[in-house]
């Protein structure tokens, strides 16, 4: 067996959930203390394990399809865990009253639980990991896919032109070719780009890949906790060799090592735990609960094991602290994960939803004006017999031609700091707009503050007659706080901008301030994280 | 005017459309009017009112995002007090280009460009503000525009810009069914088919377009 395949090196989780598995089974083997009777017991856990299996599996597969929320997604791994939990639980109460005198219960019970704790928690983290990086690549394709859409219409339909154009040079430029290539470049713009960017505006080319990311999304939430054959190739027979192992022999020193051996995953389990949390935003605080929440479990885990089988060692408690670090920090990630899957989605559906216009406007504005401009002056230049006007021309047609729609559109609408430096620059003359903003608040952030910035400097110019606006945007943890200063006149009560909007857009964290000059607009949005 | 005392007005044009702006430079020229600089934005106008002192300026409505060609006409009336404005916009109701627009300025003129049917009325309208630009003009933009009150333009546009019931309804602070009892009243205003094969929100957006002077 190639190792290689089962520790994939790419993801921290994945390789997590594989290691939790050998250490702890190791411990757990050197820990048993009593031989017994090999063939009942190995007949024992097969079947165990597969009752097992079968439940959690069939539950699963149940609840997978009722579950399209993020929030269903939490509640559905709190149940699979609950079933599974709840099962190992009877396995070993039933062992133990089958048979006081064997630790066959304590061996099921912790062969059970180890792997298919490890399994979960793993899966789990590691689903985590895939939802975030899922989101982003929907979010990647429904962006790219409306714009590559649009660019590749936009490249059959000037295809024709673009080899006129390109052929233009070598054929002779008399007065007769340039009228034509002219009069072609008229009949693309009216019979071709004018309904296109109006097919743009009616959002005909932009729905399709909207309703795509819609239902990938749909799709995306279907919760991945797989039973694939790793289980039973990996996790299963490591357990049954294990078992033989333990059922063969016992000495004190094999237990020291145990020992030591269990200790080793959960403190290898905390330090992934430890990097995933920082990975995901989260805080000192929360690993400090999650200790505390692995402490309280493991005690109340150790005192649940005493009372079934006062025998148990003290072994299981370290693995119960490990699972209940493990188990805390998972429910915490889906958490923040689903909600930070909801803000993705409504922000990216919002930004879609919202292109066309600037997609069609920018065809209209300079695609369709500029060529319609080129045609008139190769039009002129037929005449007058210019023929530096005629290369000009044909060249700034040539490019309008050649535009890659996809890269010119986001150059100029896609970056947010270039939007706001426009709209900023725009009202120069009329009002100086100075903008303080740390270069560490990302794109995605921004875009959702320049609405806010747009409405607040209109509202701040036209109804307070400020003539000097200072907008700052900062961020902490969780939001970004944008501040409009201006030096207009006091007019409270009349805020301008839609208050209904601004509550829900900053949940009612906004607030406006009049000072005996100009005002102050503060508006806190919750950050994508 | 010493130098050619054909030209009937000096004028500077703000328009943010490479196209139009070129194309009424040179067909205002051909008709007499001295085209003395052209501004594609506020900064540009209010340059070129400094430079050129000129006696109206032609300005569009909607410059794309910042200011509108309202705030730049105000901008430039603070020093000029007695500048002639004329609007020529594709937008038949300046409320469609933006909602909370102040109103126009004092004697300003306004051109809806799509129903000029010749020329010459722009090049008279010119020739009216430049004699008497603060002069009453009696226009009424609840006559002579789309029969919608504010709300209803407002609730208009924002169906246009892609937006969903219950958006609308947040962003106004008004229940879903207000919303959807505005747009019938939009629907019945402005003579909407209310017949099945005709989606009612697409026929909304379609008028919008329409007045706005984007399709035909």
């Amino acid at each position: 067996m190639r190792l290689a395949k089962w520790f994939p090196a790419e993801s921290t989780s994945t390789s997590a959930q594989f290691w939790f598995i050998p250490i702890n089974l190791i411990a757990i083997l050197l820990l048993v203390p009593k031989p017994g009777s090999l063939s009942n017991h190995l007949l024992e856990w097969f079947g165990l394990a597969f009752l097992t299996q079968g439940i959690t599996t069939s539950l699963i597969y149940f609840f997978q399809n009722l579950c399209t929320s993020p929030v269903g997604r939490v509640l559905l791994l709190s149940l699979v865990g609950a079933a599974r939990g709840g099962t190992i639980a009877s396995i070993s109460l039933w062992s133990t009253i089958q048979d006081p005198a064997l630790p066959v219960g304590r061996v099921i019970n912790s062969t059970l639980t180890v792997v298919i704790w490890s399994s979960l928690i793993g899966r789990a983290l590691h689903s985590s990991n895939s939802y975030a990086a899922n989101y982003r690549s929907l979010i990647g394709q429904a962006t790219t896919s409306t714009l590559a859409l649009i660019n590749s219409e936009y490249r059959s339909i000037t295809n024709n032109l673009s080899q006129t154009l390109k052929s233009a040079d070598s054929i002779s430029i008399t007065d007769e070719n340039l009228r034509r290539i002219a009069s072609e470049i008229r009949a693309i713009v009216e019979e071709r780009i004018r309904p296109f960017s109006h097919r743009i505006w009616f959002g005909e080319l932009t729905d399709a890949p909207k309703s795509r990311l819609r239902s990938l999304f749909a799709d995306s939430l279907s919760l991945p906790v797989p039973i694939t054959r790793d289980y039973f190739l990996v996790s299963i027979p490591m357990a049954t060799i294990g078992i033989i192992v333990i059922e063969s022999d016992f000495n004190g020193v094999r237990e020291l090592l145990g020992l030591i051996l269990a200790s080793l995953p959960a403190l290898l389990g905390l330090q992934r735990l430890s990097n995933f949390l920082q990975n995901q935003g989260q805080t000192k605080l929360n690993l400090l609960i999650a200790a505390l929440f692995g402490f309280i479990s493991s005690f109340g885990g150790h005192a649940i094991n005493q009372f079934i089988d006062p025998t148990q060692s003290s072994t299981l408690s370290l693995t119960g602290l490990a699972l209940g670090l493990s188990l805390y920090a998972v429910l915490v990630t889906m958490f923040r994960l689903a909600e930070k899957d909801k803000l993705l989605v409504v922000q990216t559906l919002t930004e879609v939803a919202a292109s066309p216009r600037e997609i069609a406007s920018f065809v209209h504005n300079t695609v369709q004006s500029g060529l319609l401009a080129s045609a008139s002056a190769l039009e002129l230049a037929s005449t007058t017999g210019d023929r530096e006007k005629v290369k000009t021309s044909l060249q700034t047609a040539r490019e309008l031609v050649g535009l890659d729609l996809t890269s010119d559109f986001s150059q100029r609408f896609g970056d947010p700091r270039q939007r706001l430096h426009i709209l900023a620059s725009s009202w120069k003359g009329i009002a100086e707009i100075d903008v303080l903003m740390s270069e560490e608040i990302a794109d995605h952030d921004l875009i959702s503050c320049i609405e806010i910035l747009e409405e607040a400097i209109a509202n701040a110019v036209r109804k307070a007659h400020a003539n000097r606006i200072t907008i700052e945007v900062t961020q902490d943890s969780t939001s970004l706080i944008v501040s409009v200063q201006d030096n207009g006149r006091a007019i409270p009560g009349e805020s301008g901008l839609g208050t209904a909007w601004l509550d829900s857009i900053s949940n009612g964290n906004w607030n406006r301030r009049f000072f005996e000059v100009g005002s102050e607009l503060v508006v806190t949005i919750p950050r994508i994280i | 005017m010493e130098s050619d005392v054909v030209n009937l007005a000096r004028v500077i044009i703000v328009e943010n459309d490479i196209f139009t702006r070129t194309t009424l430079a040179t067909a205002l020229s051909a008709n007499n009017i001295e085209v003395l600089a052209v501004a594609e934005n506020a900064s540009g106008a209010i340059r070129a009112a400094l430079d050129h002192n000129p006696d109206v300026a032609i300005l569009d409505l909607d410059l794309g995002p910042g200011p509108s060609g309202i705030d730049i006409a105000y901008a430039l009336r603070a020093d000029r007090p007695t500048l002639g404005i004329v609007f020529v916009t594709s937008y038949k109701d300046p409320r469609l280009a933006a909602m909370y627009l102040p109103p126009l300025p004092q004697g300003a003129s306004y051109i809806d460009k799509n129903s000029l049917e010749d020329f010459n009325v722009l090049v008279t309208e010119i020739l009216a503000v430049t004699r008497k630009p603060l002069a009453n003009r009696k226009y009424d933009l609840r006559n002579s525009n789309i029969a919608l009150t504010d709300t209803q333009v407002d609730v208009l546009r924002l169906v246009a810009s892609g937006l969903s019931t219950s958006e609308i309804a947040l962003r106004r602070g008004v229940s879903e069914k207000a919303v959807e009892q505005t747009l019938m009243r939009i629907r019945d205003a402005l003579e909407l088919p209310k017949d099945k094969s005709t989606n009612q929100r697409a026929a909304l957006v379609r008028a919008y377009f329409k007045n706005a002077g984007k399709i035909a």
